[in-house]
C-alpha cells in the first residue's frame, strides 16, 4: 500500500484546510448592496428580459395586471416569486445579493430595507414618468415610504380596519346598532354587554388576538397614546394613554361578559375558533380588516361596517403592503416599467378586488364595483371602508422591528392574562424597545 | 490519490456545508450582522450582552436545563424497560418491536403537529381520553405550569432509537454469567442490578450522552407546538438562538449563542467521561 506517493496526508489535509478557509472567509464576506447611484438601463432591450418579482403571497390578484402587462410589453417578462417566511428570507436573500428586482414588502420591511440601502430611492422615476399624479394616493399612505428625502417604495392596496357587526343579534337583543357618527369606546363595551350570554356561548364583542401584537396598537391610538414615537426612534408604552389603552381592553376581555376571555376561548375551541365567531353569528362586534367582508356573505345574518369606535379621537390600523425596486436589480428601468404599471390605477383596483380591500389611490376607488363591496341583499354602510383610509394609521416601521414586537409582545401577554397591570409592567419595558429601535 | 478521490466528494460537502460554516459563525459570533447591512466588528460584547442583559437567554437556559434534567432520565429508564419487555419471548414481538420505533423515524415537525391535535383542548385524543375516565382535561399547550411537562411527554415518543440499542445490547449479554448466577441460587432482581446493569452500562452511557446532546438541541417541538410560549415557558435555547438569527435579524449574537450552545454540551459531555470511569463497565477493560 504505497497510497501516499503522490499527495501526502499532509498536503492533503493543508489543501483541505486551504478551501475551508477559503469557504469560510466567502462566508464571511458581506455582499455590499451596489451603491444606489439611480442609475437607468438603456432603452427596450431586443430579447425578453424577465423581471422577478417577489411576494409573499400567490399572486392571485395581479393575475389579471400580468395578462395585459405582457400583452402590452411583450419586451418583458414578469416571473412571479411567491416567496415564503418572508420575513425571514427576503433579508437573506439580500444578504445573497439575489434579491428579486421588484419586492412587494410590508410596511417596517420597506423602511429598514431602505435604511439599509438594499431597495433603490425611487423617487427619481417618479419624476421622470409623464403624468405621474403622485397626489392620487392617499397622502398618508404615499409619505410613509419616505426616509430622509428618498422614496423607497410604491404602496398599492390598504385594509382598513372597522367594526363589523351583526344587525340581527342586535336585534335580538334588543340592542341599537351602533352610531356611523359617534361611536366610542364606551358605547361600544355597552352594547357588547347587553348582548353578551356567555352561558350560551354569545358575546357582544370578538376577543382581543393577544399574539397578534399590532392589533393592540390601533387602541392606543385611538386614545391618543402610541406604541413608537413617530419617527420610530423612541418607545411610548410608558406614556399615561398607552397604558390606560391597553389596561381598558385588557380588563374587557378578562371580563368574560363581554368579549370571550382567555379562559372562555379554550371552551369555544381556541383561538383559531375564536377568529371565526362572527362569521358563526356567535358575536355580536367585531373589529377586523376589511379582507373578512367574503366571509361573510354567506353567513346568514345581516352585517354592516361602522368606523373602529373611538376614545381621544377617531383612528384605526390600515395595513398594505409597497412595491420595491432592489438595488441588486440589473434592470432597473424595466422593474420601474412592472412597478409603475402594477401600481397604476388599474393595476390597484385589480388586486384591490381580488382581495376586499380600498386602494391607495383614489382614483382606484372611483372604478366600479368598488373592490371593498360585497353582493348582499341588505343595506350596509361600505362608504366606512374607504373613508378610513383618510384617517387611519399604517402600521409602525420601527428598525428592528422583530425584536421590539417580543417585547411587547410579552408584556401584552401578561397584561391580557391577567398576570400583571399594564401601569406596572410598561414602564419597565419601555426603555428597553426604545435601546432596540433606536440601535439602527 | 485514487481513495482520496473518493472522498473529496465528502470533504468538499463537510466544508462546505459542514466544516465552513462552524468557523463563518465562529468569526461571525464577533461581529454585528442584520444580514441587510454589512458586518461590524463587535469584540466580545454579543458574549457579555449574553450573561449581562439579555434576561430571556437566562430564561431560556434554565427551561432548558429542567427539560434536560427531567426528560433525559425518564426516556432512558423507560426506553430500558421496554428494551427488557421486547427481549422476552412474547407473540407479534417483531409488530412491538416495529410499533415502539415507528415514531422515531417521523420527523420532528410532523410528530409536533401530530402532539398539537393530540393535546388540542376540545378535539385531543389527550382530553377525550381523561374524560372516559372522569378527569377534566387540561390546555396543555397554552398553561405555562404544564406546557413543558407537556414537551417532556412528547420526548418520550421518541424513545424508540435509545430502545433500539439497549436491546441490542440485551441481546449481546454473555449468557453464563447468568447460568453462573443461576447455579449460585441468584433471583431475577440480584441478576438485573449485578448482571444486566453493569453489562449494560457503556449503553446506558452512550445513551445519556446522545440524549443529553438532544435534548440541549431541542427546538423543532417549541417551535412548531408552543413557539416559545405562553409567556416564555418553553423558549428553549434553540428556540431563542433561530429567534435572534431570523426574527430579529441578529446573526452575529445567534452565532455567539450557537457557540455558548457548544460550549454548554461540549462540558456537559466532557463531564460525563469524566465520571464514566467510577460507573461504566466495559467487559475485559479497567472498570
Amino acid at each position: 500500500m504505497n497510497h501516499g506517493e503522490n499527495l501526502s496526508r499532509r498536503t492533503f489535509l493543508r489543501l483541505g484546510g486551504t478551501a475551508a478557509g477559503a469557504a469560510v472567509l466567502a462566508a464571511c464576506a458581506p455582499v455590499a448592496a451596489p451603491a444606489d447611484d439611480g442609475s437607468m438601463d438603456e432603452g427596450a432591450m431586443a430579447e425578453p428580459v424577465t423581471i422577478r418579482y417577489g411576494r409573499h403571497d400567490p399572486a392571485a390578484g395581479v393575475a389579471v395586471t400580468l395578462e395585459s402587462f405582457h400583452e402590452e410589453y411583450p419586451e418583458i417578462v414578469v416571473s412571479v416569486e411567491q416567496i415564503g417566511e418572508f420575513h425571514a428570507k427576503i433579508p437573506a436573500l439580500a444578504a445573497a445579493g439575489t434579491l428579486p428586482d421588484v419586492v412587494r414588502s410590508w410596511e417596517a420591511m420597506a423602511l429598514d430595507m431602505g435604511r439599509n440601502n438594499q431597495f433603490i430611492d425611487v423617487q427619481p422615476y417618479v419624476d421622470g414618468e409623464p403624468g405621474f399624479d403622485a397626489e392620487d394616493f392617499y397622502e398618508n399612505w404615499w409619505n410613509y415610504p419616505v426616509v430622509e428625502g428618498k422614496r423607497y417604495g410604491v404602496p398599492d392596496a390598504a385594509a382598513p380596519h372597522v367594526t363589523f357587526y351583526n344587525a340581527d343579534l342586535f336585534d335580538e337583543a334588543g340592542v341599537e346598532y351602533p352610531n356611523k357618527d359617534s361611536f366610542t369606546w364606551t358605547d361600544f363595551e355597552e352594547k357588547a354587554r347587553a348582548i353578551s350570554d356567555p352561558d350560551n356561548k354569545i358575546w357582544g364583542s370578538e376577543t382581543i388576538p393577544v399574539g397578534w401584537h399590532m392589533y393592540s396598537v390601533k387602541q392606543t391610538w385611538q386614545n391618543d397614546g402610541s406604541f413608537y414615537s413617530e419617527d420610530f426612534l423612541e418607545s411610548r408604552l410608558d406614556k399615561e394613554e398607552t397604558i390606560q389603552a391597553i389596561q381598558f381592553w385588557a380588563d374587557m376581555l378578562l371580563d368574560g361578559n363581554v368579549m370571550p376571555s382567555p379562559s372562555q376561548i379554550i371552551g369555544i375551541g381556541g383561538a383559531g375558533a375564536a377568529a371565526e365567531l362572527l362569521a358563526a353569528g356567535k358575536i355580536g362586534m367585531q373589529r377586523m380588516g376589511s379582507w373578512i367582508t367574503g366571509s361573510l356573505v354567506d353567513a346568514g345574518f345581516r352585517f354592516n361596517v361602522v368606523a373602529e369606535p373611538s376614545q381621544a379621537r377617531r383612528d384605526t390600523i390600515t395595513h398594505g403592503a409597497f412595491n420595491n425596486i432592489a438595488t441588486t436589480s440589473e434592470h432597473k428601468d424595466l422593474a420601474w416599467t412592472w412597478l409603475n404599471y402594477n401600481t397604476s390605477t388599474q393595476g390597484i383596483y385589480n388586486y384591490a378586488s381580488n382581495a376586499n380591500f380600498p386602494g391607495t389611490r383614489r382614483s382606484s376607488n372611483e372604478i366600479e364595483p368598488f373592490p371593498w363591496v360585497a353582493e348582499v341583499d341588505f343595506d350596509v354602510d361600505w362608504d366606512v371602508i374607504p373613508d378610513a383610509l383618510t384617517y387611519g394609521h399604517i402600521l409602525p416601521g420601527p428598525a428592528n422591528e422583530g425584536e421590539a414586537l417580543k417585547l411587547i409582545g410579552d408584556a401584552l401577554e401578561r397584561v391580557y392574562s391577567g398576570d400583571a397591570k399594564a401601569a406596572d409592567l410598561f414602564p419597565e419595558v419601555s426603555p428597553k424597545v426604545t435601546a432596540v429601535i433606536s440601535d439602527i | 490519490m485514487v481513495a482520496y478521490a473518493f472522498i473529496l466528494p465528502w470533504v468538499i460537502g463537510f466544508i462546505l456545508f459542514v466544516g465552513g460554516p462552524i468557523v463563518a459563525s465562529f468569526v461571525l459570533s464577533f461581529f454585528r450582522w442584520k444580514m441587510i447591512a454589512p458586518p461590524r466588528f463587535y469584540g466580545l460584547t454579543h458574549y457579555i450582552n449574553m450573561v449581562t442583559t439579555d434576561e430571556l437567554f437566562r430564561t431560556s437556559i434554565w427551561v432548558t436545563f429542567k427539560f434536560v434534567l427531567i426528560s433525559v432520565p425518564i426516556g432512558q429508564v423507560l426506553a430500558l424497560i421496554l428494551a427488557l419487555l421486547l427481549n422476552q419471548r412474547i407473540w407479534f414481538l417483531g409488530y412491538w418491536r416495529s410499533a415502539f420505533y415507528l415514531p422515531a423515524v417521523v420527523s420532528g415537525v410532523a410528530g409536533s403537529v401530530i402532539w398539537v391535535w393530540m393535546y388540542h383542548v376540545e378535539l385531543g385524543i389527550v382530553n377525550n381520553g381523561l374524560a372516559l375516565l372522569g378527569i377534566e382535561g387540561r390546555n396543555w399547550l397554552f398553561d405555562k405550569e404544564l406546557v413543558l411537562g407537556s414537551l417532556i411527554v412528547k420526548s418520550l415518543w421518541n424513545i424508540g432509537i435509545p430502545m433500539v440499542i439497549y436491546l441490542a445490547a440485551l441481546q449481546g449479554m454473555p449468557q453464563q454469567l447468568y447460568e453462573a448466577a443461576d447455579i449460585d441460587g441468584a433471583g431475577e432482581v440480584p441478576k438485573f442490578l449485578s448482571i444486566t446493569l453493569p453489562m449494560l452500562s457503556p449503553a446506558i452511557f452512550f445513551n445519556v450522552v446522545m440524549g443529553i446532546i438532544a435534548a440541549v438541541q431541542t427546538f423543532a417541538e417549541p417551535y412548531v407546538m408552543t413557539g416559545g410560549g405562553p409567556d416564555n415557558a418553553t423558549l428553549f435555547l434553540g428556540l431563542h438562538l433561530y429567534q435572534n438569527a431570523f426574527h430579529y435579524l441578529k446573526m452575529g449574537y445567534a452565532s455567539a449563542m450557537a457557540w455558548i450552545m457548544f460550549l454548554l454540551i461540549f462540558g456537559l459531555t466532557v463531564f460525563q467521561f469524566g465520571l464514566a470511569g467510577r460507573w461504566v463497565y466495559y467487559e475485559g477493560g479497567a472498570r
